[in-house]
């Protein structure tokens, strides 16, 4: 083993699972994330050697090619005992992420096309918590729209707001914040969700809420690392305001996700949402 | 919407309504080194509300493109952020005497003019004597007033709060006033730093540290505040302070009580203050009628080497009376009336131009009743000690006895080690990052409330007053770069312990 961070007190344990063509940018991120975090890291791909290579490098324990059958074993064996242990879900069979769930305190999925993870993620909530990175790339645009509506403002007050239009590169993102709109505002059933997709870029690059004449809008600047958000009245401008978009390194999304330890029940009825959505 | 539907399992917390603060003392060192620094990283993290702006005052003339200079030179950002840009626009600078009533009205109007409604926060980021000038002034223009509870109105007040029972009594008696005391906050920014605050979960949020925090387990806690640098250029403050004054009436008592506090029954401002206070009020009188102040130390740093520098000594120092026993070191043995604390003393130490830079609570366990393992060591078992590092190296510690490897039985202490930076990583939010955020949001648990400021007093101005009738006007010294005269040494030995060597 090399490195020094085996003297830190260790706060949980991360499982990469995923397929082999995502394991080198996986391995890269749980090395950047123990480099600042004191956590054990378990990136496991799988395939059917019966007896995989077990490498350790730093706080990355790396398995290729476990056989299925053989995850819950490994990660049973290798974890923190008595810490929180979190699955990074890069994709695979359905069966395995449910046997893996059955292991961890939190599965957050990663999936390239989350179609068939989603699907499963009601059963999932049953057994352990649940979160996607989609999600949390979603966290400033969110936390951005709700502020608006902390103590009402007067801008906005009385606004029933009709459509929502979603711009960006990843149309599951955009379905995720619809459906987190729909689910959540009052009478967000009557909201017309629409989704653009932009051929790449960023996961999401513009929102906006529209109803009575008055439209909040969010957009990414053309840095990539602001976000302005302003509100308009008949057109008119009535204030802006910029600040930074999400720092969406893979790394700084798991540790966000790391913080937290409690149900997702918002993102459990998004999801359940943007199915309804997505169908 | 009386609740946020959005703010549902949002995992960010949530941001203040709209407000505005308003910094009397704006062109001051504390505006431009923690104040703006820390509302451009709360703005850079989201938390301040979408209406938001900051109103600076001060004498220095200026207007608002002066003052963005000012904020631009505090946080070095790029000219070409964004984001920088964007929370500039937030800020204004309204130039004028503090007594001039005029400057108010113009306040009240810049205020009053959004119909929306807004929250005020004042921030008195000046001198003690300007104080009362400021309240009776928002007072007497009508700032202070509440209409609603979107339109709240506090007021900030930095420390020191007053300079004795008296002075403190009477500040408070001005605010409450004009302001009830749910609206008056008195910062004490030790109380934002995240180990003070951890102390609290520490100790709470665990159910194996609270059976033995107690007389029956606890031989005697060590409280040290260490600092290398000496007066500075607070010399025309300071001479009149002193340490006892400057550190220990406020930050120190802070940090005793929350060890020695009981259970609060909730996490709330006022069930932990209420607890905090019980503590204070258990403290017994630092001065008494037989044994004079031989419970204090005191004691000023002579010339010396710090940090492989020579130092002048205090006497030397710009703006220091040639004649000063103003004290740069305080030692304080202190004892508390309570069913839990009664004969476990409190060890409390602070100064300038000590070896290190430091701030710790050590709070040192009984040894075990049978020593066994006697005969397999020449030495003593060392007694357990938890030890909770407050700055720079923000954690804790655990020493326990363990087995030296072999085939002997052998004894040795080990330490188990927590450290906030290299466990969870990211950055630590600066102490007014937090207390500005939470005096925002209306949250005054880490704050210092007006009985707590006034029974500290209570028990320091005596100290104060005896060392002001001596007959002899001298001050014990230490070698700059020493951990403090012979006395501070002789205060805790005679009690059969000494101070930890940190």
């Amino acid at each position: 083993m090399t490195g020094a961070p085996a003297r830190r007190t260790l706060t949980a344990t991360i499982v990469a699972v995923g397929p082999p063509e995502r394991t080198r940018e996986a391995h890269e991120v749980l090395q950047a994330l123990a480099a600042k975090t004191a956590v054990r890291n378990i990136l496991i791909t799988l395939g059917d050697n019966p007896a995989p290579e077990i490498r350790t490098e730093g706080d990355v324990v790396t398995i290729e090619g476990l056989v299925p059958r053989y995850l819950n074993n490994a990660v049973a064996r290798l974890r923190v005992s008595s810490m929180p242990s979190l699955a990074w879900w890069r994709g695979g069979e359905r069966e395995e992420l449910e046997s893996l769930a059955d292991l961890v305190d939190r599965v957050v999925l990663d999936s390239v096309d989350p179609t068939r993870d989603w699907a499963v993620a009601d059963t999932i909530a049953q057994s352990t918590t649940i979160s996607d990175l989609r999600w949390t790339r979603l966290t400033r645009w969110r936390s951005l729209v709700a502020q608006f509506f902390d103590i009402t403002d007067a801008r906005i007050d009385g606004t029933v707001f009709s459509t929502l239009d979603v711009r960006g590169g990843d149309p599951w993102s955009g379905r995720l914040f619809g459906a987190w709109m729909t689910s959540r505002l009052p009478h967000g059933e009557s909201l017309q969700v629409n989704v653009e997709e932009v051929s790449g870029g960023a996961p999401i690059e513009s929102i906006s809420l529209a109803g009575d004449g008055t439209r909040l809008f969010l957009r990414l600047l053309p840095n990539r690392h602001c976000i302005e958000s302003s509100v308009e009245k008949s057109g008119e401008v009535l204030a802006s305001r910029i600040g930074p978009a999400v720092d969406d390194r893979l790394e700084v999304l798991l540790g966000e996700e790391l913080r937290v330890r409690s149900r997702d029940v918002a993102f459990e009825d998004a999801l359940r949402q943007a199915k309804v959505i997505h169908d | 919407m009386d609740v946020n539907p959005l703010r549902d399992g949002l995992r960010i917390e949530p941001s203040p309504g709209p407000t505005t603060i308003v910094i009397f003392g704006a062109s001051g060192d504390l505006t431009r080194r923690k104040l703006l620094p820390a509302l451009y990283r709360l703005s850079v993290e989201q938390r301040l509300p979408p209406r938001f702006s900051v109103i600076g005052i001060a004498r220095t003339p200026m207007d608002d493109e002066g003052f963005r200079g000012q904020f631009r030179e505090a946080v070095s950002v790029d000219r070409q952020s964004e984001v920088a840009t964007s929370f500039e626009r937030c800020l204004h600078y309204m130039p004028g005497e503090l007594d001039d009533p005029a400057v108010y009205a113009r306040l009240c109007d810049q205020i009053q003019g959004d119909a929306h409604g807004n929250g005020v926060l004042f921030y008195l980021a000046i001198p003690p004597a300007a104080y009362s000038t400021v309240i009776e002034r928002l007072g007497a223009a009508g700032l202070t007033h509440q209409k609603t509870p979107r339109d709240w109105r506090r007021i900030i007040v930095e420390k020191p709060f007053g300079s004795d029972l008296g002075s403190a009594t009477a500040l408070n008696a001005l605010l409450h006033q004009y302001f009830d005391e749910s609206q008056v906050y008195r910062i004490d920014h030790y109380l934002g730093k995240e180990t003070v605050q951890n102390l609290l979960v520490f100790r709470f949020g665990n159910g194996m540290f609270e059976p033995i925090w107690n007389r029956r387990y606890i031989d005697h806690v060590q409280i040290t505040a260490a600092e290398t640098v000496g007066v500075e250029t607070r010399a025309s403050y300071y001479e009149n302070a002193g340490a006892l004054r400057d550190m220990v009436q406020n930050h120190l008592m802070q940090l005793l009580t929350l060890v020695a506090m009981e259970p609060p029954i909730a996490f709330t401002a006022d069930s932990v203050r209420d607890r905090k206070m019980d503590a204070l009020l258990s403290v017994q009188p630092l001065v008494n009628r037989k044994l004079g102040t031989s419970s204090v130390v005191r004691a000023q740093y002579a010339a010396g080497w710090v940090d492989g520098h020579e130092v002048p000594g205090y006497r030397s120092e710009p703006g220091v009376a040639q004649s000063s026993v103003t004290e740069t070191f305080v030692g304080l043995r202190v004892q508390l009336d309570s069913w839990r604390w009664a004969g476990v003393p409190f060890y409390l130490r602070t100064g300038k131009r000590l070896p290190k830079r430091t701030t710790e609570i050590a709070i040192q366990f009984k040894r075990p009743p049978l020593e066994i393992f006697k005969r397999a060591t020449s030495a003593s078992v060392a007694p357990n000690l938890l030890i909770i590092n407050v700055q720079p190296d923000e954690g804790i510690s655990l020493r326990f006895e363990a087995k030296l490897p072999g085939t002997r039985m052998q004894l040795s202490p080990v330490m188990m080690n927590f450290r906030y930076g290299s466990t969870f990583g990211g950055d630590v939010p600066e102490a007014y990052e937090t207390l500005l955020l939470d005096a925002m949001i209306g949250d005054s648990t880490l704050f210092a409330r007006h009985d707590f400021a006034e029974t500290s007093w209570g028990l320091i101005s005596p100290v104060h007053d005896a060392w002001g009738e001596a007959v002899a006007r001298s001050i014990p010294q230490y070698e700059a770069g020493e951990w403090g005269p012979a006395e501070a040494g002789r205060l805790i030995e005679g009690d059969g312990r000494r101070w930890r060597t940190l």
